[in-house]
Order: structure tokens, then sequence, then C-alpha cells
């Protein structure tokens, strides 16, 4: 069973790796859109080298979901344990009403409080993010057999040790899920964040989509996010395929 | 049982408390520049501040209560009370201050606004669970402020505030974009519903379509709206140039075509994932009953699995429906209109609160075609069945 | 020694469990029985607290369990229940070692103990420690599950219907293993069952419970010779007499048998036979081939061919049985006899129906 994993880490980290290398080579980039669209006099997005712009997407998307989950992680677990669990249901209809919320709503709706730059797109990437992650971090937890938390209680196990050896570990697979969805979401609204400023590979898309049509720019932006998107959602199904064990890998969110 | 007191609720009482610290209107000298925040004491006047607070503090004090019934309506009734008095206030204070303002002054709706609507919402939420067995009291906390606010916005109560003045000031054009959103949102969810539904026949019937099928709608729902909308914008030219007639049809690297070819392409895995998904659970047991009576082929499709399925595959339609809404926000990026319009055009300008024109009401259509959506999934489960609750 | 003193548990309209007292010595098994309802299952789990008593006391060797931290009470009392609980996540040997590792036993001291108790549930531990839940049939994990409710060798041991969830095959070979465990380890257990064909088998004490109360608290035989209401007769059944057989070994009851060897010439065994009903053949070994009678014996043949050679696993009964199955066995056969054999099919003697009779007319006095 090992070595299905691992090939199927190697087959991604190859991808990765190549992708790495090939955003770097910008005169490679240059080339190929150039030969695509010969009319186009200006091929490559002035502001930033792609390189750049691929850091700066990445970082939003980092920054934005690291603090997603470092407050929506806590947050799902509080709201299922004793001592949260009067604010379960609202937490648990906010996520739900967070759903029908247009992601690139909240960005728009950001901006007016926040201004223009980064800090908006963090802010929308990070709120919108929340839902997924404590939306599944709470089903991750509510689902584990009521048998098998009884069996460690009964053996001995604090509330706090349960949590932590069994529940948590149980629920992993389903909250990485969450996180899985959160990220692609993420990326896929951080490309949007570039009209207000906040860079990333959405720079060259959106100036290509400018008056002065340049599919050039198009391209440049939209290819590579395209492939980030796909790599991270291999990424994380990577990930999510080593819990084997799990029955309750059973259950789709 | 002993009274206990109700967290949630004192949460709500708390925030709302803390709303009045923070600035209610902000007060800018033209549509453009940045303004000074009031707080409410400065902007309304010391009665209404100290109203509005002895209405929180018996909100507070009504949380540690108990929780019978009565107190939990009076709470719900409490909490709407001080709602639709700060929208009376809002619009008042608003036109108050715009008649010793200067001329092009512009009134903003402030974080200390906003944070009185969360913290009303909570305590409503909290009641709201507590008086389950009583629907109509339930009924009544629930949207009686919002029916005083459409009423007060029809009415043209908040005339005064810069989001209205935005809006007066273009309301044809809003008209015009608002049905071009409409447009922009129906036309692709119409069509990725036929094919969605065609594909999800096929990968439920055929082993060997379903891995490509899903494989390949995976794969691009994965890839973010605006990529996709990018790419195909090089292609459709690419396409118009060298087939005249799908100019003439309107499918073009501008204009809303784009938009609705890349939202009908987003709308596929949704509709085709839950008919899927709904064809597939059907109990095998049941259409081998309908065989057994003798249904033809078509019939057990159309009186058994049909009704069967009919809930999930709604709930896939209006999945993707939120989704297309939403991600019509871009069509106005090509020329494609929509309420995108308001939010490219406000941002471009700097007014923000031309933003929140087109804005909200995106948000606000997202969740009526939800409701929309879930009547229809109601109404459509036949009886007796258990209808999934996403 | 546990000892449970006046205990209540009220449920806001309903008593669960209504003043119970009772004592169990140490290293017996004491079995809750009743119908479903009657507070057995609750009785149980007050003692490790994960229930608290509405009133009265539980003591445990003399230390009452309301001063000791739940958790630290509960990892000095074993815990089997009937969905066994394992964790999925995790291997057996992890799950077996849960408790050493809360405890903070030495690592080499886990592993050995890991390799003891799957020895000792009768489960080859090179094949089965590294296995996981999933991967398990219903009767292993059961097993794996009282492994690991011993597996800090607690010295009280709760259970809740832990053989309930297999079939009824399996589920006598793991009673039959676990009173062979328990006659070895001699933990004080309090199991919860409602079968009572596997609380005569297993229990020293058994406890009948009704609507909360407890009705009868006594040794099997008693009970079931002197029920002590209308309620208790009812649930013991009206097969009192057979259940009590089932708590009897054959051993005081084997007669010698007669026999002769399969290369016994026909005449010697005509005259053998005489005037006895049968006799039973048996080989140089003393292994048991069959039997011969006055029908059966041919004065033409040999020994061998007139002998009648059933199948004898489903006529001789095993030494270590109880005469519950003597009794099943004659029954299903038509005979009044059976033969007894050891482990390996020499026979050692014979059971009469007679001598069965004998037996049941003695508790009705």
């Amino acid at each position: 069973m090992l070595n299905l994993h691992l090939r199927r880490w190697i087959i991604l980290l190859a991808l990765i790796a190549a992708f790495v290398i090939l955003i770097a080579q910008e005169s490679f980039w240059g080339n190929v859109l150039s030969s695509l669209f010969p009319d186009e006099s200006e091929v490559l997005y002035p502001r930033a080298g792609l390189s750049t712009l691929v850091w700066e997407h990445i970082q939003l998307v980092i920054i934005s979901s690291g603090l997603t989950i470092l407050i929506g992680l806590p947050l799902g677990i509080w709201v299922t344990r004793e001592s949260g669990k009067d604010f379960l249901p609202l937490v648990t209809d906010l996520t739900s009403f967070g759903q029908t919320f247009p992601p690139i709503a909240v960005l728009a709706l950001a901006v007016p409080v926040m201004g223009f730059g980064r800090e908006p797109t963090i802010l929308a990437l990070f709120l919108y993010g929340l839902l997924p992650v404590v939306r599944n971090t709470i089903a991750g937890l509510q689902h584990v057999p009521r048998d098998t938390l009884d069996a460690a209680y009964g053996m001995g196990m604090s509330r706090l040790q349960a949590l932590f050896l069994i529940e948590f570990p149980l629920a992993l697979p389903v909250i990485i899920t969450g996180i899985r969805i959160s990220v692609i979401i993420n990326i896929g609204t951080a490309t949007v964040g570039a009209l207000f400023g906040a860079g990333g590979l959405g720079s060259p898309i959106v100036a290509g989509m400018s008056a002065q049509r340049n599919s050039a720019f198009i391209l440049e932006g939209a290819v590579p996010a395209a492939i980030l998107a796909i790599l991270a959602d291999q990424l994380f199904a990577t990930i999510e395929s080593m819990f084997a064990y799990s029955p309750s890998k059973q259950y789709q969110p | 049982m002993a009274a206990r007191r109700d967290s949630v609720a004192i949460t709500g009482s708390v925030l709302g408390l803390a709303s009045l610290l923070f600035a209610w209107l902000t007060l800018k000298p033209n549509r453009l520049l940045s303004g000074t925040g009031l707080e409410l004491w400065n902007s309304a006047g010391w009665d209404d501040t100290v109203i509005i607070l002895v209405l929180w503090s018996v909100c507070l004090g009504l949380s540690f209560a108990g929780n019978k019934r009565l107190h939990a309506f009076v709470l719900g009734v409490l909490a709407n009370v001080i709602l639709i008095y700060t929208f009376v206030l809002a619009g008042h204070t608003a036109g108050n201050l715009l008649q010793t303002a200067p001329q092009f002054a512009r009134i903003s709706l402030g974080a200390g606004f906003w944070l009185t609507i969360a913290a009303a919402y909570i305590l409503i939420h909290a009641s709201r669970r507590r008086l389950q067995d009583v629907r109509i009291w339930q009924g009544f906390i629930t949207w009686s402020a919002l029916i005083a606010f459409v009423v007060m916005l029809l009415a043209g109560c908040f005339d005064d505030l810069a989001i209205m003045q935005e809006y007066n000031a273009r309301s044809d054009r809003f008209e015009q974009e608002f049905f071009q959103h409409i447009r922009l949102f129906v036309q692709p969810v119409a069509i990725g519903t036929i094919i969605g539904v065609l594909l999800g026949i096929w990968a439920a019937r055929s082993r060997i379509a379903e891995h490509p099928i899903f494989f390949t709608t995976n794969i691009v729902q994965t890839i973010p709206g605006l990529a996709l909308l990018g790419l195909l914008l090089p292609i459709l030219s690419a396409l118009a140039d060298d087939y005249p007639i799908l100019e003439d049809w309107g499918i073009r690297g501008v204009g809303p075509a784009p938009a609705i070819i890349a939202l009908t392409i987003y709308s596929l895995l949704p509709i085709v994932r839950n008919t899927f998904v709904a064809l597939r659970q059907v109990d095998p047991a049941v259409i081998n009953a309908g065989v057994g009576m003798g249904m033809s082929r078509f019939q057990v499709f159309y009186s058994i699995e049909v009704p069967l399925s009919a809930p999930l595959v709604l709930e896939g339609i209006r999945i993707a429906a939120i989704v297309a809404v939403g991600l019509a926000i871009l069509a106005a990026l090509i020329g494609g209109g929509g309420l995108g319009f308001f939010v490219m055009e406000g941002f471009n300008q700097g007014a923000s609160d031309l933003i929140l024109v087109g804005a909200i009401p995106i948000v606000v259509l997202a969740f009526v075609v939800d409701a929309a959506m879930r009547l229809a999934g109601r109404l459509a489960t036949p009886k007796g069945i258990a209808a999934g609750e996403s | 020694m546990i000892r449970i003193e006046n205990v209540t548990k009220r449920y806001s309209e309903t008593i669960a469990v209504d003043d119970l007292s009772l004592e169990v010595d140490d290293g017996k098994v004491c079995v809750l029985i009743g119908p479903s309802g009657c507070g057995k299952t609750t009785t149980l789990r007050m003692i490790n607290r994960l229930i608290e008593p509405t009133s009265g006391h539980i003591y445990i060797d003399g230390k009452e369990t309301r001063q000791m931290k739940p958790e630290k009470l509960r990892r000095y009392i074993g815990y089997a229940i009937q969905s066994v609980g394992l964790f999925p996540h995790m291997t057996v040997a992890a799950n077996i070692a849960v408790v050493p590792k809360l405890l903070h036993w030495k690592r080499q001291r886990i592993s050995d103990r890991v390799e003891e108790l799957l020895t000792l549930v009768g489960l080859d531990p090179t094949e089965y420690a590294r296995k996981y839940p999933n991967q398990l049939s219903g009767g292993e994990a059961q097993r794996i599950g009282v492994a690991r409710a011993l597996a800090a060798d607690p010295p009280v041991l709760l259970m809740d219907e832990p053989f309930g969830a297999v079939d009824p095959l399996t589920r006598e070979r793991l009673q039959a293993q676990f009173a062979r465990i328990q006659q070895d380890l001699k933990k004080t257990v309090i199991l919860v069952t409602h079968d009572l064909d596997e609380a005569i088998r297993l229990a020293d004490q058994i406890a009948i419970m009704n609507s909360g109360k407890l009705v009868q608290y006594d040794t099997p035989e008693i009970i079931l010779s002197k029920p002590a209401s209308k309620f208790v007769h009812d649930f013991v059944g009206t097969d009192r007499a057979l259940k009590r057989l089932s708590r009897i070994n054959i051993e005081g009851y084997i007669k010698p048998a007669s026999s002769i060897n399969v290369r016994t010439p026909i005449q010697e065994a005509v005259s053998s036979l005489g005037k006895l009903l049968y006799l039973w053949v048996v080989d140089d070994h003393e292994y048991l081939l069959g039997w011969l009678d006055r029908r059966s014996i041919n004065k033409s043949t040999s020994v061998e061919r007139s002998m009648v050679s059933t199948d004898l696993s489903d006529m001789a009964v095993r030494s270590g049985s109880t005469l519950r199955e003597a009794l099943s066995r004659m029954l299903g056969l038509g005979f009044k006899f059976v033969p007894v054999v050891d482990e390996s099919g020499r026979l050692i003697g014979e059971l009469s129906l007679k001598d069965i009779e004998a037996a049941t007319s003695e508790f009705e006095k």
C-alpha cells in the first residue's frame, strides 16, 4: 500500500517541480506567447515577472488560508465541545448562510472597508475560507461514532486526550477536505483580487481584458493560474488518500 | 428546569452595546473623498443614544433571566424594535446632517450600523431557537424588521444615505444591468441543466463514461473563474474570426457571450454530480418492482427514477445558480454588463458606495434564488421521502 | 471487592436504578441480567462513573469511587462493550496499548504485554498486531476488545454484552474462552447480558433486575431451583431443569463402559454380549470405533463388519462437557446411553439417561 502512495507523491512532486522550473523561465514563455500571437507588440505583462506574479498569488492564498486554519479549526473544535455547544446552531447557520454568499461579493464588500491593495483581498479570502473549514471540522468531529468515544472515555481518557488521540485523527480526513475546498476557492477568488490591487496572476488577465485587448497577457496569467489550482487540488487529493483506514472516509461532505 | 442564561443572547447583547462605540455614520465631503466617522451621539443626539443604550441593556438583562418562552419572545421583539428604530434613525439623521452640510456631502453607513445589525441577528437567532413550538411568534420576530426595512426602502426613507443617492442617480442603468445580470445567470444555468442532466444520466448508466466525465468536470471546476473566462476570450475571438456566423449569433470575444459560456461550464459539475448520485441511489429493488409489474424502460424512468431523483437534481441546479449569480460579476470586465458594472465603476471612480450598489443586490439576489430553489426542491420532493437537506 | 450501597439513578421523570445494593467478592463473576430498561447497563456505567449516581455510594476495594478523578478511576477498570469500539485509525497493537500508554508504561513492557494478551485470547500476535480494525471479523474484534480491557491488568472488569454482536456459534466459543481466561486470571468481573444461558454459563452470582430494582441475587443453582418471585420464575423460563443441567459437569456421572476389541473373534463377541444390550467396540489404543448389539451382530462375519460405526462426533460426548449436552445427544439420537470419550477419542466410560433423570430429581429436593 505504501508503494501506491509513494508513486503518487513522486508524480505529484515531479509535476510541481516542473511547474516551478517553467515559471522561472520567462524567456520560454515569451517565445511561446510570441509565436501564438505574432501581432502583439508586448507579450509579457510589464509590471512584474511571471515568477513574481505566481509568488504574489501563492502568498495571498497561504496567508489567508493560514489564518483560516488558525482560527477556523479551533472554532470548529470549540463549538463541538461542552463549553461551546450553545453556539453550535449559530455557527452552523452562519456557515451555511455563507455558502450562499458569492465569494466575489465578499471581495467587493471588503474594498470599501479596507481600501485598495492586498488587505481587502486577504480579509475576504480569510472570511470566506472559514466557512468550509469550520463546517467540515464540525461535521468531521460530529461523525466520530458514539461507541468509539464511549470506549475512549470508559478506558480512562480525559476529554482532552480523547479529543487529540481519537476524535481529531478520525475527523482529519473530512477536515482536510474542507481545507482543500477552501484553498481552491481562495486560489480562484485571489485571481479576482488583482482587480482591486492585490497583485497575483489576475493582474495580467485583467490587464489583457481591458480596452486594449491583449490575449498574450491573458494567457500569461490564466494558464499558470489554472495549473496552480489543479496542482493544489491534486496535492490535497493525495494527502486525503493517505487516510485509508478510517471508516469516516465514506462520508462525503 | 433551573433558569439558564443564554450565552448566545448575551453575546448578541454585548455586541449591541459595543456597537455604540463605533462610528455609526460617516460624513464625507463628497462621494470620492473619505470622511469622518460620527458616533451615534454625534449624529443623532444623546436622546436617541440613551434610548438605544437602554434597549440593549434590557436585552442583556433578559439574556440572563431564564429560558421561558415569554422571555425569548420579548427578546426577539426588542431586537426587532432596535433594528427598526436604527433604520428610521439612520434615514432621518442622514437627512438632518445633509441639511447643514456642504452641497456635495455624502453620508455612508459606518461600522457601528453594521455591528448593530449583526448583534440584532444574533439575538433573533437565539430567540428563534427557544420558540420552535410557537411558529407564529417565531415568524413574527423573524420577519418584522425585514418587512419594515423593505417598506421603508420603497417609501424612500433611506434616500439621504449615500448608497441610495448613488442608486437614484443611475436608477435606469441599474434596472438595465439588473435584468442583464439575471440573463447572465439564468441562461447558463438553463443550458447547463440540459447538458448537465444528460451527462449525469450518461455517467450513471455507463460505467465507462463515468470516469472521464467526472474527471473533466472536476478539473474544469478547479480552474479559477477569471482564468477560465480569460482562456475563452482568445479562443472565441479566433473562432469568430474563422466562422463569421458565430459573430452574428453574438458569440465573439467580447460582450456577454464568453461569460455565459464560462458560467455554463461552471454549472456543469454540480448538476452532473447530483444527477449521477440521484440516479445511482435509486433503490434497484424499486426499479425491479416496476419492471416486474410490466412497466417499459421509459415508464420506469419517467414515473420512478425522475420523481425520486428530482430533489437532488434540483439541489444541484440550486448550487449552480448561486455560483452563477456570483461569478456573473466578472461579465462586466469584458463589457457583458450585469451588476458587476457598478462594482467596477465604483472601484474605478473610488466611490465606495457605488460598489455597494452593485454588490449588495448581488448578495440579495443570491439569497432569493437560493430560497426559491429550496422551495422548488421541497415542492418536488414526493411525499413520504425525507428530502436530503444540504 | 466491589460494594454498591443504596445507589439510585434518577432522570427527570424516570427512576432507572432504585436503591440498589449488592456486593461482589474478589475474583468472582457477577452477571447483571434483566429485561430491557431494567437498569443493568446504567448500574454498570455508574461503577466507572460514565454515569453519576443521583444518590448512594460505590466502593472498590474500600475506596469510594467518587473520591478519585473519573479518568484515573477508569484506568484501573477494564471496560468492554458490545460494539467493541476499537479505534479505527490505530492498529490492533496500538488499540490494546492505549491504557498502558496512559499509565506511562515503558515501551518494551507494553509490546510484551500486547503479545501476551493476543496469545491469551487465541490470536497470533505476529499476524494480528499490525492489522487494522476494518480487517477483522466480528469474533476477532470482540476478542481484541477483551484483550484491550485486560491490557493494564486491572483488578476489575466491566463488560456490557461483550459477546453480543456475533453469531451464536462464535459467541459460544468466546464464552468458553472467557471462562477459561477467568479461571486463570480470577478478575472481579461485572458482566451485563440479556442472555440467560450466558449468565448461567459464566456467572458465580447472578443479579436479576427489574424496573431498576434488584430482585434476586444468588448463585445460578439457587436462582434456578429457588426463584424468589413469580417474576424470576417466569424470567428464568419453564426449562429450569434443563438450564440447571448445563451447570453440571458429566464428571461425577460417568459409569464404566463395557467394550471389546475390534479384532475379537465373532463367536467370543457373541458370548461377551450375552445379556447386555450392547457393547462398545474399540481398537488397540482404546479409540472408540462403533458399537454392537443383538440386531447388528452377524455370526457369519467379523466384529468389524458387524458393528455399527456411526459418525461418532454426533454420538460421543467429550469429557468436560455438561449433562445438558449429553442429554441433548441422547434425545437427538434416540438412545438411552452415550459413550464418553477423552480429547483424543479414547473411550473412558458411558452415561445413561437414568443417571441424568436421577440427577435432575435431586434438585427438586
